[in-house]
């Protein structure tokens, strides 16, 4: 069977330990010319840009190394005065997944009175519809990422009574497929990061029991590959940034047991890149801020003590988590 | 599909302007920048928009009008080509659209450019779900133009799942269109759901490692369920398969070693819809008053025994392919959710419960006993058709497990852990 399966062999030479200095400095430097083509390229995931690299530093205890007023000053004059939204980048549009990022950056600072609060809510209750979805923004697409993000900002906010919470779960429990799975819609197959958005949904509405739970942990096990790497649908490349999505969900269902812990640190740890620090999606590749954190965040659950603990609901701290008096579901049977 | 038939950008790798000529290239539909101007055009167009039409705080702004449009869609069409992630640009199209300074048409255009080179391009995808709500919205299509809109459309979701294998979006985007037919007037939502039906089995015949296309055959085939009675002789000449006998075969195949149910082939063919289901089902009443749909019971059987054996021959032929073993979970699961559904019982949390007719309410004192008893789940797991299915699934794992592929050991654990199989097999 092996000839078959879509994979990748870890070379002998890869990295084997967690290269901590390198990956704060590659941080540290990224994006520090702000004419550059990629600079450009990427302005419009900026906001979701800091929050990967600030976590990253974060769980590295290496925050300091990061721009913090900058970064405030920042968000502050991305918020969008009219409809109370966080944009990507000045200049940009508001939109929910920047709104999102926005607040989790400023959760991690404890300076949440940079924005006005009032605003963030007023634009994600407004975003909710009939159908206890929510819109990314103004013009309508509906995902149930956008859901996560509402919950997720709006419970860092001690604001998660503004929202119909009921219809938001009867929402997301609508994109359930039959193999415990969910997709971005009603419908849709089956997807490991939308698995996270659903299940970190659930987890913060406190609904963890509505889940087909034994069904759906039977599905993410699946994901993992014979190199110890986990993919997030069936016969595609592993990829790193599953190993977060499939193993915070894995860890919120209380079934991170039953992948091979083994295997995938190495596999994670052989994304690293020796030279220039920070990871990436497959070894070998060019490694980026996104999958940084998510290697680490991984490395989190996995249990590697010199990352600090993370939060397998919101991706941030426990330390933050715990401040902020949050507590989010994580099933016990 | 011939280039000239074909809408289609792309940058060229060419590392320098060496003969210091344009570097736009233009054949047929087709156009190409090479590659060493994209930084300096890319970095040119974004820079104006975001100084001028982007500028904060808005009212600083330049707001689009009959002087500039035609700049600003310059500015658009260019940066968007190159770095069609830009949501805030594809927005700024929305609003130019909504003041009439852009045509829906020719940005139905301008967005399969965009998919010719990003496949993957959710925002271009959602742009043009946009673009067609309104379409749908706001003027009363004549059909013959409905009718065009929507072969455009699935032609651009074949060539994005073409070029890009397990395509999220593009398969999204082919279900929402579907889903929006629904809703549209003067249109023959049967007839689509039959053709892309048989679209759908071509397509994942061909593409047998592509979960995304069979996660949209499994919606085709529940779409089957739902046609006309009327309608069910247009789709079986459609499909070119004579369904019932194809059932019909694979059943007699499988008959359980029972003599008292023996029926040869030729007999089974001879029985109505309601003779033949309640052969499978064992004469077994619901559990509540509402009448068995046997006519409706008897055709999903059939389109799911069918895929049945399609999934067979696939998995002889390709072998090896976690995509078709996960397509069978499906078909599977299917079959056992009519059989729990006839008997009235619902599996949760891992047992079988008491399920509550949502009809009528004749199964009241029933459902006071809340868990099942055992008599209830020995009439499934004794009926003709579970015994078809197990002895069909047993063999099978064991013919694969002779070839030596891994993925029929784990469908067997499948069966009897998550199909909760396990005290039956």
């Amino acid at each position: 069977m092996a000839f078959n399966t879509k994979d990748v062999v870890l070379k002998e030479d890869r990295p084997r330990t967690l290269l901590l200095q390198k990956h704060s400095d590659y941080l540290a430097g990224y994006g520090l010319d702000k004419d550059d083509f990629e600079f450009c390229m990427t302005e419009y995931l900026r906001m979701s840009g800091i929050y990967w690299s600030l976590t990253a530093m974060e769980l590295m205890g290496q925050s300091s190394r990061m721009p913090k007023d900058e970064i405030i000053e920042f968000i502050t004059s991305c918020q969008d005065k009219e409809s109370g939204g966080v944009s990507a980048s000045i200049g940009h549009d508001p939109h929910m997944l920047y709104t999102l990022s926005a607040v989790q950056v400023l959760a991690m600072y404890d300076r949440l009175d940079a924005i006005d609060v009032e605003g963030v809510v007023r634009y994600i209750t407004s975003l909710q519809q009939d159908d206890g979805s929510f819109f990314g923004d103004k013009w309508g697409e509906v995902d149930t990422r956008f859901s996560f993000c509402a919950v997720m900002a709006l419970s860092l906010l001690h604001r998660l009574d503004t929202i119909n919470v009921n219809k938001t779960v009867d929402f997301v429990l609508s994109c359930m497929n039959f193999d415990g799975g969910f997709g971005s819609k009603p419908g849709s197959e089956s997807h490991a990061g939308l698995i996270y958005c659903c299940v970190g949904t659930l987890s913060i509405c406190k609904r963890m029991d509505a889940l087909k739970a034994d069904e759906l942990a039977w599905w993410l096990c699946e994901r993992q590959l014979p190199s110890g790497g986990l993919n997030g649908r069936p016969e595609k490349l592993p990829d790193l940034c599953y190993s977060w999505w499939v193993m915070s969900s894995l860890s919120m269902l209380n079934r991170i047991h039953w992948v091979d812990k083994k295997s995938l640190e190495e596999y994670i740890l052989a994304c690293q890149d020796a030279e220039t620090g920070g990871f990436s999606d497959r070894p070998g590749d060019i490694p980026d801020p996104f999958h940084t954190l998510f290697g680490l965040a991984g490395l989190s659950l996995l249990g590697n003590t010199s990352i600090k603990l993370v939060n397998p609901t919101y991706c941030m701290p426990q330390e933050t988590i715990d401040r902020l008096k949050l507590e989010p579901q994580v099933l016990h049977i | 599909m011939p280039l000239f038939f074909r809408y289609a950008f792309d940058i060229v790798p060419a590392e320098e302007n060496f003969r210091n000529k344009s570097p736009v290239l233009h054949l047929f539909n087709c156009l190409g920048l090479e590659s060493w101007c994209v930084k300096h055009v890319y970095m040119y167009c974004y820079s104006e928009l975001m100084d001028k039409y982007f500028a904060k705080p808005k009212r600083k702004a330049l707001k689009p009008s009959s002087v500039n449009c035609e700049r600003i869609t310059k500015l658009l069409n260019l940066t968007l080509l190159i770095n069609p992630e830009l949501t805030s640009l594809w927005n700024k199209r929305r609003e130019m659209v909504l003041k009439s300074f852009l045509e829906k048409t020719k940005e139905l255009q301008f967005t399969k450019l965009v998919l010719s080179r990003k496949p993957k391009c959710n925002d271009a995808f959602s742009y043009r779900r946009w673009i067609l709500e309104a379409m749908f919205k706001g003027e009363s299509l004549q059909s013959n133009v409905i009718n065009s809109l929507i072969t455009e459309e699935l032609l651009i979701c074949e060539l994005a799942s073409d070029k890009s294998p397990n395509n999220y979006h593009s398969w999204n985007h082919r279900m929402w269109l579907v889903n929006k037919l629904k809703s549209v007037k003067n249109f023959d939502l049967h007839f689509l759901y039959i053709k892309e039906y048989e679209f759908s089995e071509r397509w994942t015949s061909k593409h047998v490692s592509d979960y995304s296309c069979f996660h949209y055959r499994q919606f085709c085939i529940k779409n089957i369920f739902s046609i006309n009675p009327d309608q069910w002789q247009t789709f079986e000449n459609t499909v070119n398969c004579n369904l019932r006998k194809s059932f019909v075969k694979i059943l007699s195949d499988n008959f359980p070693n029972d003599v008292t149910i023996q029926a040869s082939k030729d007999d089974l063919l001879t029985y109505s819809e309601e003779n033949l289901v309640n052969l499978l089902l064992c004469y077994t009443n619901k559990n509540c008053s509402c009448a068995v749909e046997h006519v409706q019971v008897c055709r999903k059987l059939e389109v799911l025994f069918h895929e049945l054996v399609l999934n067979i021959e696939l998995l002889r032929f390709y072998k090896f392919h976690e995509t078709m073993w996960y397509h069978r979970r499906f078909i599977v699961h299917e079959v056992m959710s009519i059989m729990y559904d006839h008997f009235g019982v619902a599996r949760q949390n891992g047992v079988l419960v008491k399920n509550n007719c949502g009809v009528c309410s004749m199964d009241e004192l029933r459902q006071k006993q809340a868990k099942i008893v055992r008599y209830d789940s020995n009439r499934i797991y004794s009926c003709v058709l579970f015994n078809i299915l197990k002895n069909i699934e047993t063999k099978f794992i064991e013919e694969r497990q002779r070839d030596d592929d891994n993925y029929a050991c784990r469908h067997e654990k499948y069966l009897r852990f998550v199909e909760g199989l396990n005290n039956v097999m």
